[in-house]
This record gives structure tokens, sequence and C-alpha cells, in this order.
């Protein structure tokens, strides 16, 4: 696979685990009311401001086949390491606090009396959430998402801790431009560039255009 | 009948109540911040008393004494909260029909009443002020509450607009012949709504 389409792959396939774990955790975080939830909070945030050098380096701790989980999961035929399959996860660990706090803000901005109506009309949490929460929240969902997956596609320190840097099997756009400047190929590497820079800024843009502007309209900002 | 014997305490306000709330529609007043908000809240289940009990006939929904305590979505109340508070991405009927403790007969009983049957399918984001009160109230009277519970109901609308959707409401809620509880802070709204007054001064609800 070339950088290019392993990128796109590798950022969808985190998008979607993103989105579903991230929707899951959000629900979950909304119905806790247990003292420890910031702590849980700080947890979930903390790939967001870690060097990503250093989640990569917890998810090879994590993964090695040298440790249980990993030896386990190698058992299984689930080689992490050095596979597609780590760059999954660490784009997906890298990019699900942009989702997730996104998400959470939208969440809160939701009037709660909303919700409370629903609960005087016999509705579950979980149905107020499915039916009420989500469709209300949807902008924050959507653009938790395009930036999740935009951070995806540009990970780079996790992604060449835990899966490596092995041409057309692990070597995402990234770590291409990386190879391509430190052999001298930098025509090569500024054609990636520019087109991750295209991508990204193209999906940006998105947000903007299919939340019709809402997200930074006066009304929004008074 | 819903009977009463609470006290709540709230940072800024202490609310006692002890009464019955009787069929007709009740009228509670009092000034901004004086409780009647955390009154109502008690009554639906959204707030826990601190002290004392509430029944619905012979059914106790609260007893603090006896750690007793009926969640929300078991006291079938009918609840309107202040503001214009439908969901706006849902249909009319969608809306009206949100409980899944009505039928489809209520529905269309409904939606004739309120005068809503063209905007069956229009989203309710998208009506006035005064059409979403309508719908808000069809809401809450599909799955026949044991009791209506209206936090200002009007606050949202403007004054031209208030008196119309008034009569509206008050019409609707005596054909559905359901005890009611009425909160404003507006006192021209007593003698033209309630069949019977009650005050809130200070977190004191005289009934």
């Amino acid at each position: 696979m070339s950088p290019f389409v392993l990128s796109i792959y590798v950022a969808t396939i985190s998008l979607v685990i993103v989105v579903i774990v991230g929707l899951c955790v959000c629900f979950g975080m909304k119905q806790c009311r247990c003292r420890g939830v910031a702590i849980i909070d700080a947890l979930l945030t903390l790939p967001l401001v870690l060097p990503p050098v250093v989640v990569g380096f917890a998810l090879l701790m994590m993964f090695s086949p040298g440790y249980v989980f990993g030896a386990w999961l190698e058992s299984h035929g689930l080689g992490v390491v050095f596979s597609v399959l780590g760059a999954i996860c660490a784009s997906s660990v890298i990019a699900f606090p942009l989702f997730y706090q996104t998400v959470r803000s939208a969440l809160q901005s939701i009037d709660y009396n909303m919700e409370d109506v629903a609960r005087t009309l016999g509705a579950s949490e979980l149905r107020i959430f499915l039916t009420i929460s989500i469709p209300l929240a949807w902008k924050g969902i959507l653009t938790g998402a395009i930036l999740s997956f935009c951070r995806a596609m540009g990970e780079f320190g996790a992604t060449i801790l835990i899966a490596g840097n092995i041409p057309g099997v692990t070597r995402t756009m990234p770590l291409a431009i990386y190879s391509y400047v430190e052999s001298g190929q930098y025509g090569d590497a500024f054609d990636l560039v520019i087109y991750i820079c295209v991508l990204t800024l193209s999906l940006l843009s998105a947000i903007h255009l299919m939340t019709k502007g809402a997200l930074f309209s006066d009304h929004d900002r008074a | 009948m819903i009977t009463f014997d609470i006290t709540i305490e709230r940072p800024s306000v202490l609310v006692k109540a002890k009464g019955t709330l009787p069929q007709g529609i009740t009228v509670l007043t009092g000034l901004s911040g004086s409780g009647k908000s955390t009154f109502i809240k008690a009554i639906a289940g959204l707030v826990k008393p601190n002290t004392g009990t509430i029944r619905h006939d012979e059914i106790v929904w609260v007893n603090v004494d006896h750690k007793l305590y009926v969640p929300v979505r078991e006291r079938h109340v009918g609840y309107m909260p202040q503001g214009n508070m439908v969901f706006p991405h849902l249909t009319v009927e969608a809306n009206i029909t949100y409980s899944k403790r009505g039928d489809a007969a209520s529905c269309e009983t409904l939606l004739k009443q309120l005068g809503l049957e063209k905007y069956r399918h229009t989203k309710a984001g998208k009506l006035s002020g005064g059409e979403q009160q309508r719908v808000a109230l069809g809401r809450a009277l599909y799955s026949k509450p044991t009791v209506l519970l209206l936090d200002e109901p009007l606050s949202a609308l403007d004054w031209t607009l208030r008196k119309q959707v008034r009569t509206d409401l008050v019409t609707i809620i005596k054909q559905w012949d359901i005890p009611c509880l009425w909160v404003t802070h507006d006192e021209d709204e007593v003698a033209v709504v309630g069949d019977r007054h009650w005050t809130c001064t200070q977190g004191e609800i005289e009934c």
C-alpha cells in the first residue's frame, strides 16, 4: 500500500474506533456520579498532552510479545507490534482525546431541562442519549470526528515506536515524509506534504461548511 | 391527589411545603429565586427533598426517613420547564408521542385540540414560540399524567402572544381534567388561570 492510501486506511479505521468508543465513554461519563470522575477524565485526555513518543512507548510495553498481554494477543494471531494494527492502535489512542473533549463539551452545552423532560416521559438514560443528546450535539460530534481523523492522519511519534517504518506495511504519510527527508528525497517529501496539507485543510473547511458556519458565527460568539 | 410535606435545602433558599394538590389548576406565585421551580422539580422527581414525604393517593413517592424514592420515570408526571423546551430535531408528532405510555388515539385528539394537525410532520424547532408551547403541552398530556407541572409556561413568549396561548392552555388542561400546578411570577395570571392560588415567599409555600 502506498503511504497515502495506508494513511487514509489507518485514519478511517481509527475514526470508526474513536467514534464508537468515544460515544460509549461519553455516555458512561455522563452517568458517572463517582468521586474519581475527574481522574478518569484526566486519564482519557492524557494522550492529548503527552508527547506521542511516550504514548507509543506505553503501547509498545502493553502489546510487546515479551509481556503477558502482548504474548496472549500474539498466540491468538493478533500481532500488534510492527503491523498495521499497531499503527491503527497508535492513531486511535492519540486521536481519541480530541473527539472525547469536543463531544463532551457539545453534550454539556445541551440544556439539561431537555433531558429532564424526557426523564419525566419515562425514557431511559440510554434512550435520552440516543434520541435527544446525540442529535442535539451533532455539530460537536462531527467536528470531533473530523479533528480526530486529521490527527490520526498526521500521527508520527507513537506510530513509529509501535508499528515501525516498514515500506508498504506500516509506512504512513508522516513516516514516509520522514524517510524521504532522511534520504535526501526532498521532492517526494514535498509531494506528500502537499497531499496531507490539502487533505486536512479540506476536511477542516468541511467542518465549517457542514455545520453551516454555526460554530464560528456571531450568534455563537455572543 | 398529590400530598406533600417536605423541605428542600438549596444554597440560596430553604424550601418548605406542606399541603395537597387537588383537581383543577393551582397557581403558585412568588419572586424569582424563591424556590418555586425547586418545589415543582421535587414533585416531578428531578430534585430530592431533604426531609419529608410525597404521596400520590395511596402510593408513597418519597419518604426520606425510610429512604424511599420513586424515580422520576415511574411517577408519570407531565412536566413543562421554563422556555421553549420542545425537542427541536423531532417532528411535532414525534415530540407528542415521545412517551411510550400514550396511544395513537390520544395523539390524534391532542393534535386536533392543539391545532397542530397541519404541522404533524414539521420539525418542532421550526414552529413559532406559541406553537412550541402547545407541542410541549401536548407532549406532557399524551401519556395521561397523574399531575401536570408547568414551570412558567409562558415565560418565553412575548406579551402579545401570552394572552392567546394562556387561554388555549387553560382550555385544554380543563378538558383533560388533570390536577395542574402552574408556576408563575406574573400576578396577572392568577385570576385568569387558576382555580386557587398558592404563594411562595423565601421558600415558604403557603397552600
